[in-house]
């Protein structure tokens, strides 16, 4: 089954439609990263999800439930990470770890003792005194405390310094691989997305360009680079899957999806032109596919 | 009864080459030149995701693609093993290489060096180690 279900979604602020119609599910047990550039509807797809939005049209299902009309058993089941936490200043770190706990009937007061041993936090200190990164782990326990089936996180790591995010992801993958834990997040730091995520969202123009499994991903896309002094336009024939090409006269710049074996071999074999091949990495792939 | 393989994984997550295939050719490798040895016991798909922090999915993935390649093998209860007949020969071990070669090939075309120069400059390489 899947855990959440999107089809044809949309949202609106005022006139602007900032999602429109997306088309996305997630898997039990699964990791997604969620990519976008700023002002694409990451947080506006997250909320929705997490019910906090109402999607204008289309379907927004969650466990099953409409997510919007979710009932406490299903949101039990949820652990969210919002990109901005804030309020509750004046309560003391251990304060709101045992209000929130209050509200949770699986809180489990061993493990969130655990991480706010791992993530080093002044149980004793109020929230108002934290700097931006200590407060984003505060965050993080926050959500983590009712040991969640489901996982939702906006952009979890971005206020985290690199021992703090690799402490991080080292967290997600024991809970997905110990518990089969769904875990959804956006990001913009590609190389967290490499390391733990097995599949991949790109959002873009208000709809989900791209579902895929990241290594395959990675796998489909290359940049073919072809110099030649007799001019490169005739090498382009019977190219197929060109997603993007620079031409000059004596050279071109070429990014393609799945790259046609036989096609590269004949230039390959060919005296007059020379041809290389490079490898993209996720950050170059979502840079080609926003350009 | 053999002991459990002693590897260190690297994994680069900037490289274009999914981390599965980086995985893919260091077992290779390691294989083709004896440093895994037939029946060497693999650390496990959770092992190796905890020593890298990489989804064990994508471990799975490389297992599972060198398990097809015959390279290693699963054994019930125990776990992926390097499999018999895994060591290469000279001749594949040679093949292994040909693309840096034909790469290398290429280039010194393109540097306008003949194969007869490339040859010599190799064997001096060798004599100078």
């Amino acid at each position: 089954m899947n855990v959440i279900e999107l089809l044809g979604m949309e949202r609106s602020f005022g006139d602007h439609k900032v999602l429109r119609g997306i088309d996305f599910s997630i898997a039990e047990g699964s990791i997604t990263g969620l990519l976008g550039v700023n002002g694409t509807g990451k947080t506006t797809l997250i909320n929705c999800v997490m019910g906090l939005l109402k999607a204008d049209a289309g379907t927004c299902s969650v466990y099953g439930e409409d997510a919007w009309q979710a009932s406490v058993a299903v949101r039990q089941r949820i652990g969210f990470v919002p990109q901005v936490f804030d309020g509750f200043e004046w309560m003391t770190v251990r304060q709101i770890l045992d209000y929130t706990g209050a509200f949770y009937e699986s809180w489990d007061p061993a493990f969130v003792n655990e991480l706010v041993a791992l993530f080093d936090l002044p149980d004793e200190s109020k929230v108002v005194s934290l700097s931006v990164g200590m407060k984003q782990r505060v965050s993080i326990v926050l959500a983590l405390g009712h040991r969640p089936r489901l996982l939702v996180l906006d952009e979890p790591v971005a206020a985290l310094d690199p021992v703090g995010r690799r402490a991080f992801i080292e967290l997600l993958l024991e809970m997905n691989r110990n518990e089969n834990r769904t875990i959804l997040f956006s990001t913009h730091i590609t190389s967290d997305i490499e390391r733990v995520a097995a599949r991949v969202a790109i959002l873009k123009d208000g709809e989900v360009k791209l579902h895929s499994d990241l290594e395959d991903l990675k796998q489909s896309y290359c940049r073919v680079h072809l110099h030649s002094h007799n001019g490169v336009e005739r090498y382009l024939e019977g190219l197929t899957g060109c997603v993007r090409k620079e031409i000059r006269q004596h050279s071109a710049r070429l990014t393609v999806q799945g790259l046609d074996p036989a096609w590269r071999r004949g230039l390959e074999d060919s005296p007059d032109v020379q041809i290389d091949v490079e490898d993209l990495n996720l950050d170059e792939i979502f840079v080609e596919l926003n350009s | 009864m053999t002991d459990k393989a002693d590897i260190s994984f690297h994994i680069s997550t900037t490289s274009g080459i999914p981390i599965f295939r980086q995985l893919v050719d260091q077992v290779t490798r390691l294989v083709a030149c004896q440093q895994l040895k037939e029946g060497d016991l693999m650390p496990s798909v959770n092992e190796v995701s905890r020593q890298l922090a990489v989804n064990p999915m994508t471990i799975s993935r490389a297992y599972n693609l060198l398990t097809e390649q015959g390279v290693l093998e699963r054994q019930r209860g125990i776990g992926m093993r390097v499999a018999a007949n895994a060591a290469k020969s000279l001749a594949e071990r040679l093949r292994m290489i040909d693309p840096k070669i034909d790469e290398l090939l290429t280039q010194a075309e393109q540097l306008g060096i003949d194969r007869q120069t490339v040859i010599e400059y190799l064997k001096s390489r060798e004599n100078a180690r």
